[in-house]
């Protein structure tokens, strides 16, 4: 059985049939991200000028971005009822919320002589924005814009998985059917359009009036899905319960196992994936590996981190069945993926004067990148380590909603049941664990860098892991330059 | 038009005092340069004139207010060249050159402009890169030019910007002699032809004392003739 997923229908007629579904999964996508980066700019010049709503929206978003984009879904869906508008409100938000936090950051690591020369010339705040501020972090907004894309694809298709219509519907249509054939092509499908995506993601930013094209068409799409109809009869049910958060007497015994489950998840996965990662990341890299074992290591984790770790997930449910080794095994596979990438390109990053010198005792490519560019990289290649596992974390909340064991499966059966109660007292244990955690891991990291001496680079409870090594990573293809952003001045 | 009584400054909060009860005055019209060591707080007497360092004790005064307290568009009666020239790299030149008229325009006229500036516009912003030696670079990236280069359109923003009073520090410090010679003769005969008072800090000895109506000197003891 398990056969046919290897033979995909690749039948011109269903190839057809899935152009709908995959515009739908694009246009939900684009959306989503066109609301996020104009709101998500628009508050994040507000607190950048201290204009009022700036600070108020700023610790509104603090709370949203503290459940994970999915767990959002389920939460729209409850309010606003299936379909694509509640997964474009659930979307928005999500990375509304992360682009403002982002782009304040970004905004705030501008160099200010020139907005003060601005304000000298008698410039209001507005236009000190608009002629210092965005043309100065233009570049890395930009950046972290197109990096917001690519996740939201992948949470698209997953929250068509969950009741969002396109690509996931499509998908989880086919495996509930046991249509494996054409399951495997809509995994196919996903995969290949996450990789075009990244490369997109080059050509857009080199061309802003791309940019703003796709702004526009995104917000009339936007405008065009909003659901309409205000949340009736059964969201105000469905609010007023969840306004009560309740747990039932042995839910609060099931407690500590369900966290535990939880956890164990994406550390297992994480320590695995650091694990393996690190000589992968040799055989990828560009200054240790031969060019053929680079090419193939380099598409082995491509294909990897392309498949979102719900896709995994529904997969592997398969050969699995539900439950949390399901939920470790898909958070194991995709972070391997992004780890081997982001652990070669952090070893290439590395100050080259090191290697060379070992070069020039005569030792080899790999020789001169363990002993001069691995030392050095170190450090952040443990900080990358630490934010996968905050990452992972959130992700493992998510898979519980595909039966991968843990709170996740608990929030998902409480909405299923609609015990609106129970489902906003899941909520609320996942993001209080989650905040908890992001405390946690911030602190290790931040001791651990302080002890191998590397400068913080970036802000990781906004930016998924990643961003920062691609943006400098991906300058060199750029004409545009975006280098890491130096940290904000004292004012 | 432009009062300095009794001045106290320090660069910081908590540093110490870099100049104490320095006196100065000028009139429209007048060219004025200070020269002094490197350190010498120079930069940071300009800034305080400029309003951007409230000093510990005396007064700054234009036209009989402290320039502290001009607020939003009254900062563009104060034009300031500054040091590092301070301009928005990303952006067009023409744009930088441009910005020197926020002060006058409304928010949606400074929107139109950095979408579209008319004809009028581009010719203001070509007319000051004339001015400055630089004609024709209105359309390149502010960050490909050459630091002599930026200097000068620094200053074409503050030609556009028409300022009651110039500070320009150092504003021939990465030119060459003879360009040296030039944008100081500009910056002199635009203030005699305007009314515009101009203090520049110079290192150059013998360039102040050619261009300049008075030279003063920035030491530990105050502002010496
Ligand atoms: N923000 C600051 N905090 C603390 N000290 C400062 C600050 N800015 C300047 N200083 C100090 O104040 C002194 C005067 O600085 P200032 O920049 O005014 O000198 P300057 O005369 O313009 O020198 P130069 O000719 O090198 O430009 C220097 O010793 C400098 O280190
Ligand atoms: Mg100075």
């Amino acid at each position: 059985m398990l056969g046919a997923l290897f033979s995909p229908d690749l039948s011109p007629a269903y190839l057809a049939a899935l152009a709908g579904p995959i515009a739908e999964t694009l246009a939900l996508t684009l959306a989503a991200v066109s609301v996020a980066v104009v709101a998500g700019t628009l508050l994040a010049l507000a607190s950048a000028l201290d204009a009022w709503p700036g600070r108020m929206l700023t610790s509104v978003g603090t709370a949203l971005r503290a459940v994970p984009d999915l767990t959002l879904a389920v939460l729209c869906v409850v309010l606003f009822g299936l379909g694509a508008g509640a997964a474009l409100v659930a979307l928005a938000l999500y990375y509304t919320a992360s682009a403002a936090k982002a782009f304040a950051g970004l905004l705030a690591a501008v160099p200010r002589a020139p907005v003060r020369a601005l304000a000298g010339t008698g410039a209001g705040g507005a236009v000190q924005a608009l002629w210092g501020l965005l043309p100065l972090a233009a570049p890395q907004m930009t950046a972290y814009g197109t990096f917001v894309f690519e996740c939201a694809f992948r949470a698209a298709v997953v929250v068509g998985a969950v009741g969002g219509g396109g690509i996931g519907a499509e998908l989880v249509g086919s495996l509930a059917a046991f249509d494996l054939p054409r399951a495997s092509t809509c995994i196919i499908v996903t995969v290949a359009l996450a990789l075009l995506l990244e490369r997109g993601a080059l050509f857009v930013r080199m061309h802003p009036r791309a940019i703003a094209a796709l702004l526009a068409l995104g917000l009339a799409l936007a405008i065009a899905w909003w659901p309409r109809i205000l949340p009736g009869d059964h969201g105000l049910r469905a609010a007023s319960g969840l306004a009560a958060p309740y747990l039932p007497a042995e839910q609060w015994r099931a407690l500590p196992r369900l966290l535990a489950e939880t956890f164990a998840m994406a550390a297992g996965a994480t320590l695995l994936a650091a694990v393996l990662a690190l000589p992968l990341a040799f055989a990828c890299s560009r200054t240790a590996s031969a060019p053929a074992l680079r090419l193939i290591s380099r598409i082995g984790a491509a294909v990897l981190r392309a498949m979102p770790e719900a896709v995994w997930a529904l997969v592997l449910v398969l050969w699995l069945g539900i439950g949390p080794a399901v939920g470790a095994a898909a958070l194991f596979l995709h972070s391997l993926g992004a780890l081997v990438r982001l652990f070669a390109d952090t070893i290439d990053a590395a100050e080259p004067t090191a290697r060379r010198a070992v070069l020039r005792t005569g030792a080899g490519r790999a020789t001169a990148a363990l002993y001069g560019a691995l030392p050095l990289a170190a450090g952040a290649l443990g900080t990358h380590a630490a934010f996968r596992f905050d990452w992972n974390l959130r992700m493992a909340t998510v898979l519980g909603l595909i039966g991968a064991g843990g709170i996740g499966q608990e929030l998902y059966e409480a909405q299923q049941l609609m015990h609106y109660g129970e489902l906003s007292a899941w909520l609320l244990v996942t993001a209080a664990m989650l905040i908890g955690t992001e405390r946690a891991v911030a602190a290790l990291t931040g001791a651990w860098r302080k002890r191998v001496g590397v400068e913080p680079t970036r802000d990781w409870l906004t930016a998924p892991p990643g961003f920062e090594v691609r943006t400098r990573h991906r300058a060199r293809f750029s004409s545009i330059h975006a280098a890491a952003v130096p940290s904000a001045p004292s004012r | 038009m432009l009062h300095v009584e009794q001045l106290t400054l320090a660069a910081a909060e908590g540093a110490p005092p870099l100049l104490r009860g320095a006196s100065l005055t000028l009139s429209a019209g007048e060219a004025l340069a200070i020269t002094g060591p490197s350190g010498a707080g120079k930069t940071t007497l300009l800034r305080a004139i400029a309003g951007e360092i409230a000093p510990r004790a005396g007064r700054i005064l234009l036209h009989g207010r402290p320039t502290a307290s001009l607020v939003g568009r009254e900062r563009a009666a104060i034009g300031f060249v500054a040091q590092a020239h301070d301009l928005v790299e990303p952006l067009r030149t023409d744009r930088n050159v441009l910005a020197g008229a926020l002060g006058r325009w409304s928010a949606a006229r400074a929107l139109r402009v950095f979408l579209w500036p008319n004809r009028e516009e581009e010719a203001m912003a070509e007319d000051a890169l004339a001015a400055v030696g630089l004609s024709g670079a209105g359309r390149r990236r502010t960050a490909s030019l050459s630091g002599g280069e930026r200097q000068r359109v620094a200053i074409a923003r503050a030609l556009v910007q028409a300022p009651h009073l110039l500070l320009a520090d150092e504003p021939v410090a990465s030119l060459d002699p003879v360009a040296a010679q030039r944008t100081l003769d500009l910056l002199t005969s635009l203030a005699r032809e305007r009314g515009m008072g101009l203090i520049c800090t110079l290192h150059q000895p013998d360039l102040a004392a050619r261009h300049f109506d008075r030279v003063l000197r920035l030491t530990s003891a105050g502002l010496l003739p």
